[in-house]
């Protein structure tokens, strides 16, 4: 599948509509959504074939593009009912199968490394500190091959240093900075839509 | 949630230490057809748990898959389809799925397992994360010390809360908490957030 096809698939999927903020509920854009997954198939080749799994799936955005991108068996996981009804509705919609749980991130128990990639789009900690780091520091824990995800361009160095001293990452890499357009949703927002320079990692856990 | 899901999926209650496999209380299965992977199912044989998988089966009414299986088997197609058909195409729509250890059940609905946690079923992570998310110190000798033993302090402080609840806190020790959340200004949101919860 080329690139625009897939922006513009996962370009048609429902969005949030009464996004909760302590949850930091904005959408992951089509665009940003389709390069991250698109660079995982074809640079690393770390979804057709593979188990995915989805942190903090929201709308579903990211497992959607996995599942078109032939990953074997994706799993999408939110705290929020409301939000897995969507990411649920959107995969019917697409006719892809995409299986979801209902989990709160930190609480999260599984047998072993026993997915093979992970994508996210963690929460970035605005509301709750530290959210994105309990995202990484428990998908570097459940990911035998790879972990995709966003953070602010900001905290580089801080995550840098905590995925690799101090959880169970053996590499982190930028491989690209992006715009990540956070839509005016909430009040505390000032301006219309808040632009975020957010880095795309990837890391690799340790076996 | 097809088995496969469930093959990876561990009770999550604090205290649990066995909370592997789920047991499976069925109301309703539905398959779905899928492209069969050999490639894919030969990756995944090696990861599975087989005898979860065939407990797993038989309580979706599926009795086709040998009760032992070795990596040789993957070369008969045969295998292979039962294999597949069990990890992918089964699914369970409505029911529920159950801790083996303590009988605790998770709703699994429109195939979605239910598995939050009310609050004293959780392992708290918020122990050791004010270590690792905080900004760096700053870089005035004694200041940044300081503020990392109030850090220390606070955090000890957070877990109490975890284990005692406000509800049976002590007037004292919830003016002790604020007393450490001022005096640890520059780590803003946390100590916010959890005086939130010190004074609901
Ligand atoms: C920035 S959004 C991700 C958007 C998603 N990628 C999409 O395509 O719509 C963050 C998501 O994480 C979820 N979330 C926040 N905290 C969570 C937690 N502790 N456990 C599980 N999910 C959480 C929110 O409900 C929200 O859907």
């Amino acid at each position: 599948m080329k690139l625009k096809q897939l922006e513009s698939l996962v370009g048609d999927l429902q969005q949030f509509s009464n996004p909760k903020i302590e949850l930091e509920q904005y959408p992951t854009g089509p665009h940003i959504a389709s390069r991250m997954l698109f660079t995982a198939e074809n640079s690393y080749g770390d979804v057709s074939n593979k188990v995915v799994a989805d942190f903090g799936c929201g709308c579903g955005t990211l497992s959607a593009a996995a599942a078109l991108l032939g990953a074997e068996h994706v799993v999408g996981i939110d705290v929020d009912p409301q939000a897995l009804e969507l990411a649920y509705q959107n995969a019917e919609d697409l006719e892809e199968d995409i299986e979801y749980i209902q989990c709160d991130i930190r609480n999260l128990r599984w047998r072993g490394q026993s997915v093979d990639t992970i994508v996210m789009n963690p929460p970035f900690g605005t509301r709750k500190k530290g959210a994105d780091m309990d995202f990484l520091s428990m998908s570097l824990k459940i990911a035998s091959q790879a972990v995709y995800s966003l953070h602010k361009t900001s905290t580089r160095e801080h995550v840098r240093r905590a995925a690799l001293q101090n959880f169970n990452a053996s590499s982190a890499e930028v491989l690209c900075e992006l715009r990540f357009d956070v839509p005016q949703l909430y009040k505390f927002h000032k301006k219309k839509e808040v632009d975020v320079a957010v880095d795309l990692w990837r890391f690799v856990p340790k076996q | 949630m097809r088995l496969l899901t469930h093959n990876m999926l561990s009770s999550n209650i604090k205290g649990v230490t066995n909370g592997f496999p789920l047991r499976i209380e069925v109301e309703k299965v539905v398959e779905k057809q899928v492209d069969l992977s050999p490639a894919f199912l030969r990756n995944m044989f090696s990861k599975i748990e087989w005898k979860a998988l065939v407990d797993a089966s038989h309580s979706f009414g599926y009795a086709e898959l040998p009760e032992q299986a070795d990596a040789s088997m993957l070369d008969s197609e045969d295998f292979l389809r039962k294999f597949h058909h069990a990890l992918l195409e089964l699914h369970l729509e409505e029911g529920a799925l159950i801790c083996p250890e303590t009988g605790r059940r998770f709703p699994v609905s429109k195939g979605i397992p239910n598995m939050l946690l009310h609050e004293d079923e959780c392992i708290m992570m918020t122990v050791d994360k004010l270590k690792t998310t905080d900004p760096p110190s700053p870089q005035i000798p004694g200041i940044g010390l300081a503020r990392e033993k109030a850090l220390d302090g606070y955090s000890k402080a957070v877990e109490g809360i975890a284990k005692v609840k406000m509800k049976i806190m002590s007037k004292r020790k919830q003016k002790f908490i604020i007393w450490l959340a001022r005096n640890t200004k520059s780590s803003r949101e946390p100590q916010q957030v959890n005086l939130e919860r010190c004074t609901s």
